[in-house]
């Protein structure tokens, strides 16, 4: 049904935009001006069973058409007529189409598919479902269950289950399927110009994305990975006008946009459980992401003044509405026929988030040689979908809740004020400082105020036609004025702490957290002869959160980059670029256990923890461009290398009596190579046919990925009731060979 | 016979030819430039000529040369024409004058087009008998240079004559988009005009091209400021998506739009971008950009089919880091519209920014993620049990999906049990 709509609207464009053509004459008169054509053969080599090999692309094997231009237009360029197609009719082609009447009309066709390759080792007990339902034969669940209800060692407590034979029947049964997403694009364009000042224009985007994606979902801490089948589609309709003359500017524009998910939940069995009880259950039912629609009405203004002065402002508004049929609470029936299961206080959400964006910018050149830059900014998110109070809820289809539950509509406030001030002090040198000023106020989180405030400066120079450089420093001190960690718990409790230990009250969130900012950069461009050509460009980064003594202590990077052109002589080339990037993270926590029964609760600092983050990236490429005989023969050589390493170093702090598991994880890895080679032969002015050879290998280690199976008891025995899918993404190595014939008229 | 006495009898060879070669002038009187006896009179109706059609503009007063021609073969600069004569014939200097050349060579082919060229002749047949034989005389460089330079004849002044000079750069302007903007027969503009909506007048610059002071160029050589070559693209541009450009980052930075933009000669298919690929035009000053986008969990740019302007204007926008929508979970909905919501049970720091997680641009953690799992999920959750301890490798709250093998819903659930994202 969604694809015939899709397909209609589409055709429904196209018409138009034929119509458009014959009516405005824009076909007649054409002709062909220049165009090119490429095909080529292709063929692949090497051990490519890894979902990262086409990750966004498809490579096909064999005879295909890689691209495709056509340039047709009048003598006088009035009309024209250009169609750019990449990798017509595959799987990743793109297509453009652009038509229309010099300064008068234009139209813009678009149609993009792009894939998405999660994991070809993916294994399932379950059958893909387009649909969301996910069945077990009975008899599968009651072998399941039986094992994991056996004890094969009553001298140990509790059940301790065969998993051998758990892990034989899981992986045995679990089928293969490759996860994979595709996105298909259309896009339609129409601009008219009445009049030289005057822009109208009207747009239609629709987006289908279909396919399966892995996700969690659990009865308790039994997990259930399920390859989630993904139907969305998502429209948009945008129409915006534009008057400018060279004193004023205004513009309208409003936009609908609406997502529509065809999946509106997923319902699955319980693999190791069959008969359906409190406590007990035997399926599972999970809300997908519901259907929205969000509409938003902008105007901008601006008008030009004397001293080279500019006023602009900017006022939108916009409505974000949800309002999906709520699921029941759970989908176990034995639960929802106790007495005491409880009415929904609503039947929908009634989601409704308003957003008011202003700004007002004033730009000035008081003098010639200054610049003065004035600007403020409202961001309002004012979240009007009401507060629901639920008075039990139901915890993973097991069983009622004696607690009730209450939503909260979070909201925020944004607004920014800046002023900066530019003295062009000499030929080609300019200093620029500024003062800005960011504050938050939030409802419903921890921080309700934070106000931030940064001073930068940065040095332009351009001293000679050979070197530029651009510098920059920026230091930003923020400040939380109150801070009540236990917001936090009032998200998933209600009456706010109503047990446990509630969030540790030392805890500073990052993204709320008083915060010390440093920003440093520099950008350097260097041509000292025309032959050759050198930028490099270094960045510093710190982020301090002074007042956490919890969660994110510190967060800092380092980069430094380098490229080189060199081109000695016409007929040949050389580029090399190298980039090495140092991310370290230091968090804090404390592992903590609430009172229960008997014992007392365990919260004290001897069971703090620490981690020290990193990641160091080093990236190079190098290559070679040149002419081996003059307009006949030429070659591109290039070599390209990513390689980062991730380690996680975690230790205690102190005398603990709780803390077993701090160590450090291993490190994880992974580099690409790519290697590309090309000869190509001019065979005549319109005749290129060009080899091309490529090496691409991938290397992976990653410890979340690391023996990954449809069942993983052998890992961790807790997961004895627990079925994944064992989606990995390995490395590969691949060879790909190509002919192309590239003919141009 | 050694090579040591082979060497001796080749240099005594050379020098003995270097001592009785005929000299040039030797050379012109056995006929290999024929010359005709100097007429004084016609040399200096020549020099008038010589002013008279502007050829002092390029080749400089007294044939002196000089004037720049970025990538011209001939050291990029216009051949000067001292001794001018020991190259051509006089029949073959004067095809050359009465031809000209449209078209210069070009010292780099991959490199611009020299933006100098020479018109032909459109004098008399007298006139041109007269400047073959001034240019023929000039063999010393002049030992003035006046102070006073010559009035520029007026059929290099005024609408229309750019091309006099610029024919080849004109001819590669008429399949510009900016020409079609601007066609020539449209009675609001001609050629000239069209090229001083950008580079101004240029008729001081005709009479003086070697001063740079004269015109508008958009190049590194330029002596006009950023603001003054940004406000010759301002003029028609500051609309659309330049509305915001005056105050914005780039703007800031004293960038040009020549910086990205190559409007005589583009790289790129569409929008005149000085590189093929729009992603390496920011590339040039962004180079961390480059290698994130290397990395194992990438967004499909490497693939070309997200670009930098899917999500970002350069041209200034009122949002932070040159977002084009108007907060940075806007843009991120363009393509991931199912985390719009509003939801039932809202992970706040998802709803305020997709950034708090994720790093967009590229990263060597699963889903684009700034850091590992879960311990980017425990820089929030200290609560008690399973999320405050470090939990080892060989568990279910670390490989795979880490947190998310329960909490999947963590961009926000609409179920009434999804309180805790597991549903």
């Amino acid at each position: 049904m969604k694809r015939r709509i899709t397909l209609r609207a589409l055709i429904g464009a196209l018409t138009a935009a034929l119509m458009l053509a014959a009516s405005g004459g824009l076909v007649r008169a054409q002709t062909i001006k220049n165009g090119h054509v490429e095909i080529g053969q292709q063929r692949l080599e090497g051990d490519r069973s890894s979902s990262k090999f086409e990750e966004y692309r498809h490579i096909p094997s064999g005879l295909f058409l890689n691209r495709l231009y056509l340039n047709l237009g009048d003598q006088k360029n009035h009309r024209y007529f250009q169609l750019w197609a990449t990798r017509p009719a595959q799987e990743n082609q793109s297509v453009f189409l652009q038509t229309g009447l010099t300064g008068k009309v234009a139209l813009e066709v678009q149609w993009d598919q792009t894939p998405h390759f999660l994991s070809m080792t993916g294994r399932s007990l379950f059958a893909p479902s387009t649909a969301g339902v996910f069945t077990l034969p009975t008899q599968t669940r009651q072998d399941l269950n039986k094992l994991v209800t056996t004890d094969t060692n009553p001298a140990v407590a509790g059940v301790q289950p065969d998993m051998t034979a758990i892990g034989n029947l899981v992986n045995g049964t679990a089928r293969g399927f490759d996860l994979r997403t595709q996105r298909k694009t259309g896009k339609v364009l129409l601009r008219y110009t009445p009049a030289q000042e005057w822009d109208v224009r009207l747009q239609y985007s629709v987006e289908n994305r279909t396919g399966s994606k892995p996700l969690g979902t659990n009865f308790g801490f039994n997990s259930t990975e399920l390859p989630e089948p993904i139907d969305y589609r998502t429209q948009e309709l945008k129409a915006s006008s534009e008057y400018a003359t060279k004193r004023w500017d205004a513009r309208f524009a409003y936009t609908n946009a609406a997502f529509n998910n065809d999946v509106k939940a997923l319902v699955w069995d319980n693999p190791f459980i069959t008969v359906e009880k409190v406590a007990s259950p035997s399926r599972g039912r999970l809300a997908s992401f519901p259907d929205n629609t969000a509409q938003n009405l902008a105007f901008a203004g601006a008008i030009n003044l004397p001293k080279a002065s500019r006023l602009a402002t900017t006022v939108s508004y916009g409505w974000r509405r949800q309002n999906e049929p709520f699921l029941p609470l759970t989908i176990n029936s034995a639960v929802a026929a106790l007495s005491t299961y409880p009415a929904l206080p609503a039947t929908s959400l009634s989601g409704k988030v308003n957003i008011l964006n202003t700004n007002i910018t004033l730009t000035s050149r008081p003098y010639r040689r200054v610049s003065v830059n004035a600007r403020y900014r409202l961001y309002d998110y004012a979240n009007k979908t009401p507060s629901l109070t639920f008075a039990k809820y139901v915890s993973y289809d097991n069983g009622l809740s004696g607690d009730a539950r209450r939503s909260l509509p979070i909201a925020h406030t944004r607004q920014n004020a800046g002023l900066d001030v530019g003295w062009q002090f000499s030929r080609g040198a300019s200093l620029k400082v500024g003062y800005g000023w960011e504050n938050w106020e939030r409802t419903y989180r921890d921080a309700p105020k934070v106000d931030e405030q940064t001073l930068q400066a940065a040095l332009n120079l351009t001293p000679t036609n050979w070197f530029v450089l651009r510098t920059s420093y920026a230091r930003s001190d923020r400040k939380t004025h109150e801070y009540d960690a236990e917001e936090h718990v009032a998200h998933f409790t209600y009456p706010q702490g109503e047990s446990g230990l509630g969030q540790i009250s030392e805890l500073r969130k990052y993204d709320m957290a008083a915060r010390t900012r440093d920003r440093v950069m520099a950008v350097a461009q260097v041509t000292p002869v025309d032959v050759l050509s050198f930028s490099a460009s270094v960045g510093y980064a710190n982020d301090d959160f002074t007042k956490s003594a919890y969660g994110l202590l510190g967060d800092r990077n380092n980069n430094v980059s380098f490229e080189v052109s060199y081109n000695p002589v016409a007929r040949f080339a050389l580029f090399t670029n190298y980039t090495r990037e140092d991310y370290k993270y230091q968090q804090k926590s404390r592992q903590r256990t609430p009172a229960s029964g008997s014992n007392p609760a365990n919260d004290k600092p001897a069971n703090d923890w620490q981690s020290d983050l990193a990641d160091k990236a080093n990236t190079f490429e190098a290559g070679i461009d040149g002419v081996l005989i003059n307009n006949r023969l030429d070659t591109t050589l290039s070599y390209a290398l990513s390689d980062v390493k991730g380690t996680i170093a975690t230790r205690t702090l102190g005398a603990t009596d709780l803390v077993t598991t701090a160590a450090n994880y291993p490190d994880t890895k992974s580099k690409i190579h790519q290697v590309a080679a090309a000869l190509r032969y001019h065979l005549s002015d319109s005749v290129t046919p060009r080899l091309e050879y490529r090496y691409e290998r991938y290397e992976a280690t990653h410890f979340a990925q690391q023996n990954l199976n449809p069942f993983m008891g052998a890992v961790d025995s807790g997961t004895s009731s627990s079925a994944f899918l064992g989606a990995t993404q390995p490395g590969y190595k691949a060879h790909i060979i190509s002919f192309l014939i590239g003919y141009w008229f | 016979m050694s090579n040591r006495v082979k060497k001796g009898w080749l240099l005594l060879l050379v020098i003995l030819g270097i001592v009785f070669l005929p000299t040039g002038e030797a050379a012109a009187q056995q006929g290999q430039v024929t010359q005709p006896a100097p007429d004084r009179a016609a040399i200096d109706r020549g020099g008038v000529a010589y002013q008279k059609y502007g050829c002092f503009v390029c080749h400089g007063s007294g044939g002196a040369g000089g004037v720049r021609n970025k990538n011209a073969i001939t050291a990029e600069q216009v051949a000067g024409l001292i001794k001018v004569a020991e190259g051509y014939t006089i029949p073959e200097l004067r095809q050359k004058i009465l031809e000209g050349m449209l078209i210069i060579q070009k010292k780099d082919p991959k490199g611009p087009t020299p933006p100098l060229s020479m018109p032909s002749f459109r004098g008399s047949e007298e006139e041109l008998n007269d400047l073959v034989a001034y240019v023929v005389s000039l063999d010393t460089p002049p030992s003035v240079v006046s102070t006073t330079r010559p009035p520029v004849p007026a059929s290099m002044l005024g609408k229309g004559n750019c091309r006099v000079c610029h024919a080849a750069v004109v001819k590669q302007f008429e399949s510009n988009i900016h020409a079609k903007a601007w066609p020539e027969e449209d009675s609001r503009s001609d050629i000239a005009t069209t090229c001083a909506v950008c580079h101004g007048d240029g008729d001081r610059h005709a009479q003086n091209p070697s001063d740079l002071r004269t015109i508008i160029r958009f190049n590194d050589v330029s002596s006009a400021s950023a603001h003054d070559k940004n406000a010759a693209c301002l003029a028609c541009h500051e609309r659309g998506l330049r509305f915001s450009w005056r105050g914005s980052a780039h703007e800031s930075r004293d960038m040009v739009c020549a910086d990205c933009h190559k409007i005589m000669a583009p790289a790129s298919d569409r929008r005149l971008l000085a590189k093929q690929q729009e992603m390496e035009v920011c590339f040039q000053c962004h180079q961390v950009r480059r290698a994130q986008l290397q990395r194992t969990s990438h967004m499909p740019l490497r693939e070309a089919k997200v670009t930098c302007t899917d999500c970002h204007n350069p041209h200034g926008t009122t949002a932070e880091k040159l977002l084009s929508a108007d907060s940075v979970n806007e843009t991120c909905y363009k393509c991931h519209a199912e985390k719009r919501g509003p939801f039932l049970w809202e992970h706040p720091p998802v709803a305020e920014s997709c950034l708090n997680c994720h790093e967009p641009h590229g990263s060597n953690h699963a889903s684009l993620l700034k850091s590992e799992r879960p311990r980017l999920c425990q820089r929030c959750h200290i609560e008690a049990r399973h999320p405050t301890t470090p939990q080892p490798v060989a568990s279910r709250f670390v490989f795979n999906r880490s947190c998310q093998n329960c909490h999947s819903q963590i961009h926000g659930s609409n179920h009434p049990s999804g309180v805790r994202f597991q549903r």
